[in-house]
């Protein structure tokens, strides 16, 4: 994966050397052989590029990369040294095993149904109430959109076992309700999506009425589908938060049968030296999705992050 | 408001006088429910609910059995199911004590509560304190059932004030683990293993010397080995005889005998007689030190429901140079006891009278000298009845592999005192992890051994007042 | 999930439509409240219902079992809490947990950003491992590293030559710089992609005009990128020192707040607090101690949003 880059750079000079070199060629041997060493510069500087770039791919990607290849191993391979780096004869039943024994399965499909209900939950929520504070005037809005600014400002974390209490008193305690229901607003999506509406022209609205349409048909024919980068924005960064959750699913449910991939995983750290490989592959497993998803909306991804942790 | 405010203030201050009054007459822990009240209401119990009852009654049993405890238990459950037709046993696997407990205590708010549970010796005191169940006495009395079978040791953990407050189960205790080859090789005799922990250091000097291992003893700073040792050699790990006698308030870390065992650990890691491997629970290095030849060490301390696994791990004919032994836990003087450990049986209060009633047969009926020889055949538990002992099962196993009878001989040895049958303290893991700490500023920090004392019973002490304070006592 | 640090910044509500009649305003009126309800329900039972709770709860001593009275301390507790070694401790921890992440984290995303910010062949296979580790999880990232570093087996302990010893997260000198070093890797993804859209925002003939006036690659660094870049650098150590305070998944993974409590961060110290002791007021107290700190940082970020507003008129 690494190699192929270097090997296709000395294709492509670097610009800046070759355009001097271009314009002070007359055509005398010395000046040829000063144009060849120039040459010969710009392209060990482009080597040089590309070694740092893949020297710094390498420690980056190296834990995840030893991951892949010890889940293709033996445990006794895992554990020989000088460590294998690289799998010769590849046993892919680890992930069968971690799918199957390990429930791999279950837990990834209860991640989505919560990470899904959430998100969905999140941008319908945060739609309606932004529509409200950016095209309504009622009293105490102000006094409500402040309100919602400031549960912005109190983490999950500084609540999370009166949450927890809460739940269990609700008899929501190993549920899908306790693992979404909290999750169902939040201030950021109302405020993100409130920014979008704003930053429509007013001039769509009146048109809009003049032609008779009410708040509902406005709502979903204009500001929404106007607004979608941001409410992509919002699903994405939301999506990610879900997905990933831990204390919450951690003190909610205990039933195996509500397990999300990022609990099952505390209990397969747990298993035995003799099923490494399955805790490898099961480590994989779950971050596949994840992956899949930057490779697939990478542009989308940036934007997304990018909106929810500067702008936000 | 008609009603004048000084007249009602005046009343309401008067039955506040009154109450306080009423509540400082006796501590908290004599009353009804606390850890030294003796009122024992064998209805509690409800077997005549259970003889009223027309079909079967379910009890629903929160264990933590594993591997071939959890075959023998679930075959068990099935042969009691299937043997009469009032009792219906349905089992609830739990990961771990610590998980079932967190899950126990969130049951008490919640109401998810089993009819049967399973906890471990540590939890005594917090059970009594959440007055979720019912003593078993309750139960003894109703059925006038005759304990004079059970191992005294067994019982005594779990009865405070003379009233029995739950049944031992499964039982194991920690014991020596040793090496006998390498006894051999040191030219010490493999039937004469240490009894003494000064014996201990001088069977490390001569193996290390002999070079039959690189250390005598593989020691884990685990509380709880600590808490054996200290407990064999007669000290109380907490203030007010064990907290037996009233609620503890302050740990005893600091006393002579638990400073002698401090300074006894620390010069063995000095001196590299022993080998420290670490205080991660999960960790069970001190247990491979055995099998390893160049780095191992000849002797650990290990629960005695470990004898298992090793016997299956070694007789796999893979470490032709091992060959187990076990012996009682060496303490610093001969002639101690120790407490039971491991699994007791509770009857919560929750539950209705019928099903208490049928929880203590199921009870009953684990408890038969049949059950308890072929639990210990199955998975290595220390047998609660001595009636076990004479079952043909178990005296074959036993034969066949002798190393398996010490938990249950060490259980009988040594005189009933209050610091070795079991300390009763509400925060039982604070003060643990006081203790792991210290030994970690010891171990690894090279701290003074009596200032790491000094310093977890100082931490110990914040833990166990804050606890009580929080309980009202 | 993140409900933190977004301040309110300046706010404009549109001027309503003036032509609107009574009947039509209350219409209205009814119809925003109507859509703000979901959101104004599950805000109010989760978070400010809690919030305030939690306050309140502060004050009181709570016995370990339901059923037991609790007792009123008043601010005794907060005041006991507050002041004991053990919260210091866990403070300390906090701070320094804070310390070793963030500006490492920015240091190492910047570092690839400027790296990565170069027209080259193949270059989006370059970015698109640099940004990778945002698809792992905190709980992947840990369970990759625990791991790795399991004593016997483990890869990185054998190359750090601590094999037969004590796992690196048992050792109370190196547990938390452990614990730190995955949570940077973790979030190196994160920082990269922030740094990277930070760098694309540095006008290209700026830097041209510096190049024409010779200054090399570095003076160019030093001088014009990141005076350009300042303000989304302290942006991003301001809300990722926000998120580093609710630090739970690796610390629950990788060393539980051992050893020596050397890994016990605020959040870790409340888990156990509610979960091991059963003790609600200490929590309570922590978590009163967690929004101020968290409020604190807002505070400066809410400043540095001020000023950047000024700088961008």
């Amino acid at each position: 994966m690494n190699a192929e880059p270097t090997s296709a750079s000395s294709e492509e000079p670097a610009t800046g050397e070759t355009a001097l070199s271009e314009t002070a060629s007359t055509g005398t041997s010395t000046v040829r052989s000063r144009r060849r060493r120039n040459r010969t510069v710009a392209r060990l500087r482009l080597a040089a590029r590309y070694l740092v770039l893949t020297a710094l791919a390498v420690v980056i990607f190296f834990p995840i990369y030893i991951t892949v290849v010890n889940s293709l191993l033996q445990p006794e391979q895992i554990a020989a040294r000088p460590p294998t780096l690289f799998p010769t004869d590849p046993d892919w039943s680890s992930y069968s095993t971690a799918w199957s024994q390990g429930h791999l399965g279950r837990y990834l499909m209860n991640s989505f149904v919560v990470t899904v209900l959430i998100v969905a939950g999140q941008v319908v929520t945060s739609v309606l109430a932004a529509y409200a504070f950016a095209f309504l005037d009622f009293p105490f809005r102000r006094t409500l959109f402040v309100f919602f600014l400031a549960t912005m400002m109190i983490p999950f974390e500084v609540t999370f076992f009166t949450n927890q209490a809460t739940i269990v008193s609700l008899g929501w305690y190993d549920s899908y309700l306790a693992l979404t229901v909290p999750f169902l607003a939040t201030g950021f999506g109302a405020f993100l999506i409130r920014q979008s509406f704003l930053a429509l022209p007013p001039q769509l609205r009146d048109a809009a009425e003049l032609d008779g349409a009410g708040h509902w048909r406005f709502l979903t024919r204009v500001a929404v589908p106007l607004a979608r980068p941001g409410i992509a924005a919002l699903a994405l960064f939301s999506f990610f938060g879900a997905f990933n959750q831990y204390l919450w699913p951690l003190i909610v449910t205990r039933d195996e049968r509500l397990r999300t991939v990022q609990i099952g995983l505390k209990y397969l750290r747990g298993s035995q030296i003799d099923q490494i490989n399955v805790t490898f592959a099961g480590t994989i497993l779950a971050a596949l999705p994840l992956f899949v998803l930057l490779i697939v909306f990478q542009k989308q991804l940036v934007r997304g992050l990018t909106a929810g942790a500067v702008k936000g | 408001m008609t009603r004048s405010p000084r007249r009602w203030s005046i009343a309401a201050v008067a039955a506040l006088g009154l109450l306080a009054g009423a509540l400082s007459a006796c501590s908290a822990d004599d009353r009804v429910g606390g850890t030294f009240d003796t009122t024992v209401n064998p209805a509690d119990c409800g077997i005549a609910n259970l003889e009223r009852a027309s079909g079967p009654v379910t009890v629903v049993f929160w264990h933590t059995m594993v591997r071939s405890n959890l075959d023998w238990l679930v075959a068990t459950t099935k042969a009691f199911n299937d043997s009469q037709d009032k009792v219906k046993v349905v089992l609830r696997q739990q990961p771990n004590y610590q998980d079932l407990f967190t899950k126990y205590k969130a049951g008490l708010a919640s109401g998810d509560l089993p009819d049967l549970v399973q906890a471990e010796e540590t939890v005594v005191q917090q059970m009594i304190d959440s007055r979720s169940t019912i003593p078993v006495q309750a139960c003894i009395d109703a059925t006038d059932y005759d304990l004079s079978d059970f191992l005294p040791r067994g019982l005594a953990y779990y009865e405070t004030g003379g009233v029995q407050r739950a049944m031992p189960w499964a039982i194991s205790n920690p014991v020596l683990f040793y090496n006998r080859v390498a006894f051999e090789r040191a030219g010490l005799d493999p039937d004469r293993p240490p009894r003494t922990l000064d014996e201990v250091r001088e069977m490390s000097e001569q193996i290390v010397k002999s070079g039959a291992a690189k250390y005598g003893v593989a020691l884990k700073p685990a509380p709880y080995i600590y808490e054996y040792l200290l407990a064999k050699s007669g000290g109380e790990l907490v203030d007010n005889g064990n907290g037996r006698r009233s609620r503890a308030q302050h740990a005893n870390l600091t006393s002579p005998t638990s400073l002698a065992i401090w300074n006894w650990w620390n010069e063995m890691l000095d001196d590299d007689l022993a080998l420290d491997t670490g205080s991660d629970p999960n960790n069970i290095d001190h247990l491979l030190a055995l099998a390893n030849e160049t780095e191992g060490a000849a002797m650990t301390f290990e629960s005695s429901s470990a004898i298992g696994p090793i016997d299956e791990v070694l007789s796999s004919g893979a470490f032709p140079s091992v060959k187990p032994g076990t012996a009682p836990l060496p303490a610093l003087t001969e002639g101690g006891g120790v407490p039971v450990g491991d699994g007791a049986l509770w009857i919560p209060r929750g539950s209705d009278p019928a099903r208490r009633a049928a929880a203590w047969m199921f009870i009953e009926y684990l408890s038969e000298p049949a059950q308890q020889a072929s639990m210990a055949v199955a998975g290595g538990y220390v047998p609660t009845v001595k009636g076990a002992v004479s079952e043909p099962a178990l005296v074959e196993h036993w034969k066949a592999k002798p190393i398996f009878r010490v938990g249950y001989d060490q259980l009988l040895a040594g005189e009933l005192t209050d610091a070795n049958v079991g300390t009763l303290v509400g925060e039982y893991q604070g003060l643990r992890n006081a203790v792991r700490d210290g030994f970690v500023r010891m171990n690894r920090q090279g701290q003074d051994p009596d200032e790491a004392a000094e310093q977890a019973k100082a931490e110990a002490d914040i833990v166990i007042q804050e606890y009580n304070d929080r309980v009202g006592a | 999930m993140t409900r933190d640090a977004v301040a309110p910044g300046s706010e404009h509500l549109p001027t309503a439509r003036l032509r609107t009649h009574r009947g039509r305003r209350r219409r209205d009126a009814a119809l925003a409240y109507l859509l703000v309800s979901p959101s104004l329900v599950i805000f109010t039972v989760f978070v400010a219902y809690p919030f305030g709770r939690n306050i309140w709860l502060g004050l009181y001593r709570t016995p370990p079992f339901p059923g037991l009275p609790r007792r009123y301390a008043a601010y005794e507790q907060y005041q006991q809490i507050l002041t004991s070694p053990e919260f210091v401790a866990s403070l300390r921890t906090t701070a320094l947990f804070l310390l070793m992440t963030v500006p490492t984290g920015l240091a190492l995303g910047l570092l690839l950003a400027v790296a990565a910010h170069q027209r080259l062949r193949g270059i989006a296979i370059y970015r698109t491992i640099f940004s990778s580790t945002v698809a792992t999880s905190i709980a992947v990232a840990s369970v990759i590293f625990f791991t790795l570093l399991n004593p016997q087996v483990g890869l990185l302990t054998w190359w750090l030559g601590r094999e037969g010893q004590p796992s690196v997260l048992a050792d109370p000198q190196w547990a938390l710089v452990a614990v730190s070093g995955v949570t940077v890797w973790q979030n190196l993804g994160l920082s990269f992609i922030l740094m990277s859209a930070g760098l694309q925002a540095v006008p290209d003939d700026l830097l041209e005009a510096a190049s024409v006036d010779g200054a090399g690659p570095w003076s160019r660094l030093v001088n014009v990128t990141l005076p350009m870049l300042s303000p989304t650098l302290f942006f991003s150590a301001v809300v990722g020192g926000i998120l580093s305070l609710q630090a739970f998944g690796q610390i629950d993974l990788l060393t539980e707040g051992g050893p020596l409590r050397k890994t016990n961060v605020l959040v870790y110290a409340m888990y156990d607090a509610v979960f091991r002791q059963n003790n609600e007021g200490k929590a309570a107290v922590l978590s009163v101690a967690l929004f101020g700190l968290t409020l604190l940082l807002t505070l400066v970020q809410i400043r540095l949003l001020e000023r950047r507003v000024t700088y961008e008129r």
